[in-house]
């Protein structure tokens, strides 16, 4: 274990036998990590053991098995309520308490002790950071599901809590809400350094604020890497159908027509923001286009025109899904595109792992999914 | 029908007439029912509140003994409670069969399983995830306790009302421990039962209303609270 580790799990079991015996659910986590500082996300299915992982995580949850570990030092369970000073959790669910908004924020402070006037700074510092300051008074169980959202996250942040753990944070909440918020979420984790670990079934919310992403299927972490390395790819078809197969990247906008990705690639894009935007896109597969040979002049819509070469194939019944690396002369490094084309396609391009073809797509093709601006 | 019109009025002139020994009964009847609600909702709600949330062996067998006392025949309540107090009893010694803390202790012997039963359902019936979010926000045992036995409070006021609706209108016990002495151990229900059975029944009604209207607005003041912050809660 390096020191930077602020919560570490090693050989993390939990089992739950439901009602009657007739089903049965299993986490098992050999080995996690969360680094300090950053933002985790863990995406899955629905019973994947996401929420479970996550009360084990916040010592809600005694597991059958393993150890936990705070900052390299071994944490065990009947030290629960000393670690759940540290780390806190914010459920799916609005839970409010039926006491003022001013008051449900509180509590944590009040139960640590802290003196009227301590809470009442930080009270006013909080609620005005989310936007609650004029409801402060008011019953919270009145408010509505975005205040209510808010008001949990503020009751956590307020805390100050070493580790932060979001179970489903944005879904019982509308688009715009949800928009809203998850853009003032990102901008508090990013200015207050909290360490945190984000459970989501949304890839959205995963690919526009996580550095690294588990994916978890059955109780198992499938696949743990940074976002874009889960996102482009997929170890296995399982976690691929789950994360969607769409190219992620990552990039900064030069002007209206191009993005220059990391990887020193430059691609044409329609983008309505500023020079020097940082944005992550993203290309869909049936967007993606495949050619032998040179292009015949300037005769094709397809701005993007890039050299590519195929690293896997993927058969996904009547059509392949192929997986390539595309990289311009002059870039640094390649980067990965994902492309599905018919048997026939394939066969007429006769493309096998290592062959190199042409690849294209339309600067349209180019979807920003998420503006971090600096 | 000549009796109860008859009874009625004079009970009515005599309500009206300030008789100091109808007020001395009654202070002592709110007195000593009053205290035994208030010792009952400690020993009721706390313990309720924390057998509800703590997961222990033979935790269905202790909730089921609280159900059965919570249906305890008052009369085997005092018979127990004299029987302990009796000058040759194990609390013999502390002399205070036949005084108004006799009926204290009997009352709130029947009194705080009426309150504990409906305390240990009400925080039961909590969402567990609200008792998660209280402990991840930091709350050790005893604050996780005492913020869902606030979250539970509308409900716990319908359990303080049958608490102490079962304590002052009680008659057995309280006649048994406390012995209906005039001017010292004598309340309302044990004065209207020696009344009735001496025929003295303008007296009788007389005190009966004034226990209509006691529990009444003592029921009314706790069901105004319930319901007003009821509808600014949830």
């Amino acid at each position: 274990m390096t020191e930077n580790h602020l919560l570490s799990l090693r050989g993390i079991k939990y089992s739950r036998l439901f009602r009657g015996g007739q089903s049965h659910f299993e986490l098992d986590i050999p080995c996690l990590d969360i680094r300090e500082g950053e933002i985790l996300g863990i995406i899955g299915p629905n019973g994947a053991g996401k929420s479970t992982l996550l009360r084990i995580l916040g010592f809600l949850q005694k597991p059958k098995q393993g150890e936990l570990f705070f900052r390299n030092t071994l944490a065990p369970y009947r030290e629960r309520y000393l670690m759940r000073r540290k780390i806190t959790l914010v459920f799916s669910e609005h839970i409010i308490y039926n006491t003022s908004v001013k008051e449900n924020i509180a509590l944590g402070l009040r139960f640590r002790g802290e003196s009227n006037q301590n809470i009442k700074a930080k009270l006013h510092k909080y609620l005005e950071y989310f936007g609650l300051l004029n409801l402060a008074e008011k019953k919270a169980t009145l408010l509505s599901n975005g205040e209510k959202r808010r008001l949990s996250l503020a009751r956590a942040f307020i805390i100050e809590p070493d580790l932060l753990l979001l179970d489903e944070p944005f879904s019982a909440l509308d688009e715009p809400t949800k928009t809203a918020l998850l853009q003032d979420l990102h901008q508090t984790l990013s200015d207050k350094h909290i360490t945190t670990v984000l459970v989501s079934q949304s890839r959205q919310e995963i690919i526009s604020i996580c550095h690294r992403v588990a994916v978890m299927l059955d109780g198992k972490i499938r696949q743990l890497g940074t976002t874009e390395e889960v996102f482009n790819q997929p170890i296995s078809q399982e976690v691929a159908d789950f994360v969607g197969m769409e190219t992620i990247l990552q990039g900064t906008v030069i002007d209206r027509t191009s993005i220059k990705l990391t990887s020193g690639n430059i691609i044409q894009s329609s983008s309505v923001y500023p020079e020097g935007t940082k944005v992550i896109v993203g290309i869909r597969p049936e967007e993606v286009l495949l050619m032998k040979g040179g292009v015949g002049g300037s005769s094709l819509s397809a701005r993007n025109r890039l050299p590519g070469r195929v690293r896997r194939i993927i058969p996904l019944g009547y059509q392949y899904k192929i997986l390539l690396d595309c990289q311009q002369s002059d870039a640094q490094s390649p980067f990965p595109i994902t492309s599905i084309i018919t048997k026939m396609a394939l066969d007429e391009l006769a493309l096998t792992e290592n062959s190199e073809c042409l690849v294209l797509f339309k600067a349209n093709a180019v979807h920003i999914i998420s503006v971090h601006s600096c | 029908m000549e009796l109860i019109y008859q009874g009625l009025k004079d009970a009515l002139s005599l309500l009206f007439s300030w008789n100091p020994e109808i007020w001395q009964i009654t202070l002592l009847s709110l007195i000593v029912s009053g205290s035994a609600t208030l010792i009952s909702m400690a020993l009721g709600i706390i313990p309720g509140a924390i057998i509800a949330v703590t997961e222990f062996p033979a935790k269905r067998f202790v909730i089921s003994l609280i159900n059965t006392g919570m249906a305890f025949p008052p009369v085997v309540v005092g018979l127990f409670v004299v029987l302990f107090l009796w000058r040759s009893g194990p609390l013999g010694f502390l002399n205070i069969l036949y005084t108004p803390l006799a009926m204290v202790i009997a009352q709130v012997i029947i009194a705080t399983p009426i309150i504990m039963g409906p305390s240990i359902l009400a925080v039961q019936s909590l969402p567990n995830n609200i008792k998660l979010q209280t402990l991840s926000l930091g709350a050790n045992y005893y604050q996780l306790i005492w913020v869902l036995i606030k979250e539970t409070r509308l409900l716990l006021y319908g359990a303080i009302m049958a608490g102490f609706g079962g304590a002052i209108s009680e008659v057995g016990a309280v006649m048994m421990t406390g012995g209906n002495i005039k001017g010292q151990t004598r309340v309302l229900t044990s004065a209207i039962l020696m009344e009735t059975r001496k025929g003295y029944f303008e007296l009788a009604i007389a005190l009966g209303i004034i226990l209509l209207i006691l529990t009444f607005v003592i029921n009314l003041i706790l069901t105004h609270i319930q319901q007003h912050r009821g509808q600014n809660g949830r």
